[in-house]
């Protein structure tokens, strides 16, 4: 990178300091030279990335799926109208990806890349059992993988790349909703429940960043993703008490520090 | 949780270290050549490519074991056009780290039972796993595999309901193998030696007929798995951690001697290890040995070997943590696991043919479990028999068909291999066949992703005449595996 800048500045200082050879070649050689052997994001990379997430997730009903149980409430104590409730998830995200670009000669540049991320998110929120006071529910989400294949556009100043991506996201979820559960006139202790459920989830995302190449072979960015996994209804099983369905709508936001190993074409 | 099942790699890392194509270490990757079992032997650290193989510059390795390495390279045929990679090691340090992923669509001839969440009931198309590697030399004389795993979860119906569950975890340490190797002359033998601290009782091992590395490479995570092995064919995977010492001498006679401990339940859980998968923790160090002879002259390479371990294991108190301890009992288990294997490869003009035996025997004392009443037997035998027939053939082994016949079988016992733990008839014999044909569409080095990026495509049946002690039903476990296996 260093050996082509100081090309691009030795024909710079060849059309300042020289003048009088302008006559005796094309004006053009110079610039020429320097056009075509500049930096060009065209190329291949694998890389690594870090950073943190955020995801905010809608979930209907909990309260239902436990009063509702044939073993615990059972349809006498059904709860009149849904119970809406919201669970932030937070924690960090670590992964890799993999991609290559095309830039043309107009500078802009289009790529496609695949990633994957390991995640630590996760949330809870404990929950008030109206017919059973003063029990309680805890609702966790965890999420521990997210892959994505995007597609990005962009626009290069020489060692800087200004890109927006978009694409679709998968995530991977575990819920849990356990508690005890005391049916109104009963004796203590009250029946133990605890409700376990998967998803993969499949959703969009949207996003954009700044990349910088900032030695040979070498690039490092920084970037903000949106996604949207839209909702999703999981079934919610018990060993003990049997299934129940629980709906969940799920958003999510990170924000990354990555860096690039460039391969094929990278000049 | 990695099992015999799980996984193993070809890197696109060790490619850029050796400026060798995949075809040179691996006949159908993982499986080795007596190429890529020299260079596991050499602690990961051969070098030969365009870049750097270490950070370092004042250790060069045993220069005169890689120079005795590469005659092995220029054995091979059909290795499509090696790169030169002239002047090797001329650009810079690349770290030696890798990526992998395995895409499949599973199809069982039964269904899942419900509820299948996060899958359909069949026909699934599952991402997993998912591996990050660090593969390749660290000095001149140190190099690691180590691999850090996604392994997407059980259907929900596979929980088991009790407070164990939140000791399960979708991340994990995987195979790991950490080496030192130099060489030495001792009078008129030629000794390469070197040390191993590893987490997985087998996965140092250079053959593939030992169960770490041995077929199918690639499974799927929904198809059903007979459910009584061998402690040393994963049982301990990933739960122990060892240190051992090996020698090659004058190429041809292995030694190696490892012992093993487990680690302590909390370290196990936070490497993302659920301890109540394994038995239950070491008393004691475990000794791990290994002996082999491998003779080899002009395109034909025969192993004959043996190798075993002795594990006492305390058995958990309360594997469902519903009493809410980590402790074990005070009384031990006592399994003693012998193996015998051997290999013959024949190497021709664009293909390779290799053939694998592998027979274990497991004698069971069963001190602790007897009296609590976990086993009806206080003693019991446990065999395994693998016959595994490969061929590869085309540029560097782009094409690969593999046989494999399986067989389980074992003393019955009616609390051991009980109707609720998913047995018939209290016995643990299951028998059956699998095959695979794979393409490897870049592995010759002239194709444009290497040595970045390689894929293979797999297809893959397994069939069961016998499935956890009844032919009943056995086929109901038949598992037809199409996968694409990326590693970059």
């Amino acid at each position: 990178m260093s050996k082509l800048s100081l090309v691009g500045i030795a024909g710079l200082a060849l059309v300042v300091t020289e003048p009088a050879l302008a006559a005796d070649f094309p004006v053009e050689m110079p610039v020429k030279a320097t056009f075509v052997q500049r930096f060009t994001w065209t190329s291949c990379y694998i890389g690594m990335h870090g950073g943190g997430a955020w995801m905010s997730n809608t979930v209907t009903d909990p309260v239902l799926l436990v009063q509702d149980n044939i073993n615990l409430g059972g349809p006498g104590f059904t709860t009149v109208g849904p119970t809406t409730v919201g669970v932030d998830q937070h924690g960090v995200v670590v992964g890799g990806q993999l991609g290559c670009d095309y830039q043309a000669p107009s500078n802009f540049v289009i790529g496609i890349e695949g990633a994957a991320s390991g995640s630590t998110l996760k949330g809870e929120r404990p929950l008030a059992l109206p017919d059973s006071p003063p029990d309680t529910a805890l609702l966790t989400i965890k999420t521990d993988f997210i892959p994505t294949v995007t597609g990005r556009v962009g626009y290069a100043a020489d060692h800087w790349l200004f890109y927006a991506k978009g694409g679709v996201a998968w995530a991977n979820s575990k819920y849990s909703l356990t508690g005890t559960f005391t049916a109104a006139g009963a004796v203590v202790p009250g029946i133990p429940f605890d409700f376990e459920g998967l998803s993969d989830r499949f959703g969009w995302t949207a996003g954009a960043g700044v990349e910088w190449a900032f030695c040979e072979d070498w690039s490092a960015r920084l970037e903000y993703d949106y996604y949207d996994f839209g909702t999703h209804t999981a079934t919610m099983n018990d060993v003990a008490n049997g299934p129940g369905p629980l709906s969940f709508k799920t958003t999510m936001q990170t924000v990354k520090l990555g860096i690039n190993f460039h391969v094929w074409g990278w000049q | 949780m990695i099992d015999a099942a799980s996984p193993a790699r070809a890197l696109p890392s060790f490619a850029r270290q050796t400026g060798q194509p995949c075809g040179t270490c691996h006949t159908s990757f993982p499986g080795l050549t007596p190429f890529g079992r020299r260079f596991k032997l050499l602690g990961y650290t051969t070098g030969g490519g365009l870049y750097r193989t270490t950070p370092f510059s004042n250790n060069n390795g045993p220069q005169e074991a890689y120079a005795a390495l590469r005659a092995y390279n220029s054995r091979i045929d059909g290795n499509g056009d090696a790169p030169t990679a002239a002047p090797a090691g001329e650009r810079g340090w690349v770290p030696p780290v890798s990526m992998m992923a395995i895409a499949g669509f599973t199809h069982t001839q039964a269904d899942i039972p419900a509820p299948t969440d996060p899958y359909h009931p069949n026909d699934n198309t599952v991402l997993s796993p998912f591996s990050g590697f660090w593969g390749g030399a660290i000095t001149g004389n140190i190099g690691a595999f180590a691999q850090v795993t996604y392994n997407a979860p059980d259907p929900v119906s596979g929980l088991s309901g009790t407070p164990a569950d939140r000791f399960l975890h979708n991340w994990t340490w995987d195979n790991t193998d950490v080496r030192f190797a130099s060489t030495a002359r001792v009078g008129s033998l030629d000794v390469i030696y070197g040390l191993t601290a590893n987490n997985n009782p087998t996965v140092q091992d250079i053959w593939n007929t030992t169960p770490a590395w041995t077929f199918p490479y690639a499974a799927s995570n929904l198809g059903s798995t007979p459910g009584a092995s061998t402690m040393i064919e994963g049982a301990f995977a990933a739960h122990v951690v060892g240190l051992g010492a090996y020698t090659m001498i004058n190429d041809m006679l292995y030694l190696e001697a490892t012992g093993y401990r487990t680690l302590r339940f909390d370290q196990q859980n936070s490497l993302g290890v659920d301890p109540f998968q394994s038995p239950g923790l070491f008393s004691g160090v475990a000794p791990y040995w290994r002996v082999a002879l491998e003779p080899h002259w002009g395109p034909h390479t025969f192993m004959l070997g043996t190798y075993g371990m002795i594990f006492n294991v305390n058995p958990w108190i309360d594997s469902s943590f519903v009493q809410g301890t980590t402790g074990t009992l005070t009384m031990a288990d006592r399994f003693t696991d012998i193996g015998f294997d051997s290999q013959y490869q024949y190497q021709g003009t664009n293909y390779w043919v290799t053939l694998r035996a592998n027979y274990l025997r497991e004698f069971q004392q069963l001190d602790a479990s007897f009296p609590t009443g976990t086993s009806a037997n206080p003693t019991n035998l446990l065999n395994t028999l693998r016959l595994t027939g490969e061929v590869t053939f085309g540029g560097d082994n782009r094409f690969a068909l593999t046989g494999q016949y399986f067989k389980i079988w074992g003393t019955p016992d009616a609390n051991l291999y009980s109707d609720g733990a998913g047995f018939a008839n209290n016995s643990p014999n299951s028998n059956g066949w699998m095959v695979e044909l794979d393409y490897i569409p870049f592995g010759m080095s002239k194709a444009p992703g290497w040595p970045w990026f390689n894929a293979k495509i797999g297809l893959q049946y397994i069939y069961y005449n016998k499935f956890n002690g009844t032919t009943l039903a056995a086929q109901d476990n038949n598992t037809l595996f199409l996968h694409a296996w990326f590693a970059m």
